[in-house]
C-alpha cells in the first residue's frame, strides 16, 4: 500500500448524515475510508473539488486513477509534469484552479503545494463567500469583483499575514489568485504528507 | 482548564445546544453526557471564553459509535452551526453553516472505543487527535478561526463522560474547581516552606 495524492470531485449536498460533503471515491456517507487505508483531504472552500492523500492498494489506484474526473498525482513529487502537461490543465483550470503557471518543467509537489495554498485562501474565505464568486471566471478581472468581494479577499490573505498591495483592478483572477495563493501558509499538511 | 464530569441531573446552562438535526444533548442518569433525542447533536461549553488554539477532551461512553470532541464550535441554530470534530469511529469532520464536510477517516484519527481518552486540539490551522495521550498525525484545515469546544454526536447510544477543554486564556470568567483545587495547593505548599504567597 502506498500513499498517493488525488484531486477528486466533491459527492453530496451537505445534509448532515445523510449525503454529507466528502471526496468521491474515497470517502463514505459514514465517514469510513472507501479503499483500503487511510483517507485525509481538504476542501476548496465552497469549490465542488477536494485535494486528498489516500493510502491505497496498486489496484485501488489503478481504478482511481482510470475515473476521467480524477486527477492522480505520481507517486514521486520531485518529477517533473512533463508530457502530463495538458491533461493537468485540462483537469484543474475547469476546477477552478489556475495552471497558465504550469510548465513541462514544473514538479508535481510545486502544483500540488500551490493547489494547496489556493485551498488555504478558499477555505478561510469559505464562511463569507467563493474564491470565483457567481458570474467571476479566473479570466474575470479583479475589477469585476464587488468592493464586498474585495473586502472579503483582503482580509482572508491578511489573516495570513499577506497582503493585496500588488493587487489591480485590470488583474485577472487567474494572476491575482497565484499572488495570493503563493502568501498563503507555506505547507499544509495532509495527513502523513507534508505538501 | 475547563472540566465538567456531567455529575449533575441535567446538563444547565454552562452547555449550549446548537440545535443540530434538532437534537438536545442532555444528560442521562449521572455522570454521563448522552445525545437524546434524535439522531445526531452537538453542544459547545460557554462558562469561560476559549483562546483561537485549544481543545476539546473526553472520555467514550456507551457505544463508541460516533462521539465526538469538537473545537472551534459556534452557532446555535442548525443552519449557522460550526465546529471540527474528532469522531470516535476514526474520523475528523466539520460542520460549516450547517453542512457536514467529511475530511479524514483513519491515519492518525484513530478509532475509539468506550473507556478511550478522545481529543482533538487546534493550534493554528493544525488540526491534531490524540487517543488516550497519544497523538496522532493531524491535518491543516483553514475555515474556522475561533470558537468554543464542545461535544457532538450522531447516535443516540453514544455518550462522553468526563470532559476537559483547554485553552480558556480569554476574557478570564469564574475559575473553575480543578482550577481552584490547584491554586490552593500552591497556596498550601509555599505557606509550608515559608515563601510568601
Amino acid at each position: 500500500m502506498a500513499t498517493r495524492i488525488y484531486v477528486v470531485p466533491r459527492e453530496g449536498t451537505g445534509v448532515p448524515f445523510v449525503d454529507p460533503y466528502r471526496p468521491k471515491y474515497l470517502l463514505g456517507v459514514d465517514g469510513l475510508s472507501l479503499v483500503s487505508g487511510a483517507v485525509h483531504s481538504m476542501y476548496y472552500g465552497r469549490a465542488a473539488v477536494f485535494l486528498a492523500s489516500a493510502d491505497v492498494t496498486p489496484a485501488e489506484h489503478t481504478a482511481l486513477a482510470a475515473n476521467a474526473d480524477v486527477l492522480a498525482v505520481p507517486a514521486v513529487l520531485d518529477n517533473a509534469i512533463g508530457g502530463a502537461l495538458a491533461t493537468v490543465v485540462a483537469k484543474l483550470e475547469p476546477l477552478g484552479f489556475p495552471c497558465d503557471w504550469v510548465t513541462a518543467a514544473t514538479t508535481w509537489r510545486q502544483l500540488v503545494r500551490t493547489c494547496a495554498r489556493m485551498i488555504a485562501l478558499a477555505q478561510r474565505l469559505h464562511l463569507r463567500g467563493p474564491l470565483l464568486p457567481p458570474g467571476i471566471t479566473l479570466d474575470s478581472t479583479i475589477g469585476d469583483l464587488t468592493q464586498g468581494q474585495r473586502d472579503f479577499l483582503r482580509d482572508a490573505i491578511e489573516s495570513f499575514g499577506g497582503t493585496t498591495n500588488g493587487l489591480t483592478g485590470a488583474m485577472p483572477m487567474r494572476l491575482a489568485l497565484q499572488y495570493l495563493a503563493a502568501q498563503a501558509p507555506l505547507a499544509p499538511q495532509l495527513g502523513a504528507v507534508a505538501l | 482548564m475547563a472540566s465538567d464530569n456531567f455529575d449533575r441531573a441535567s446538563l444547565g446552562a454552562t452547555w449550549t445546544n446548537q440545535g443540530l438535526g434538532g437534537s438536545t444533548p442532555a444528560i442521562v442518569g449521572s455522570l454521563n453526557l448522552y445525545n437524546n433525542i434524535v439522531a445526531f447533536g452537538a453542544c459547545f461549553y460557554n462558562a469561560v471564553t476559549f483562546a483561537n488554539d485549544q481543545s476539546s477532551a473526553i472520555t467514550v461512553d456507551g457505544s463508541s459509535t460516533y462521539v465526538a470532541a469538537g473545537v472551534r464550535h459556534s452557532g446555535t441554530t442548525a443552519g449557522t452551526t460550526n465546529f471540527a470534530a474528532y469522531f470516535s469511529h476514526g474520523s475528523f469532520q466539520q460542520f460549516i453553516n450547517g453542512a457536514q464536510f467529511v475530511l479524514t477517516s483513519g491515519g492518525g484519527f484513530a478509532v475509539c472505543n468506550p473507556g478511550n481518552v478522545l481529543k482533538l486540539s487546534v493550534v493554528a490551522d493544525l488540526y491534531t487527535p490524540s487517543k488516550d495521550g497519544t497523538p496522532g498525525t493531524g491535518t491543516s484545515n483553514f475555515t474556522l478561526t475561533s470558537g468554543q469546544p464542545g461535544v457532538a454526536f450522531y447516535s443516540t447510544a453514544a455518550g462522553a463522560r468526563d470532559w476537559t477543554g483547554e485553552g480558556d486564556s480569554v476574557g478570564g470568567g469564574a475559575p473553575t474547581l480543578p482550577q481552584l483545587e490547584r491554586g490552593m495547593r500552591g497556596l498550601n505548599r509555599g505557606l509550608q516552606s515559608g515563601v510568601a504567597a
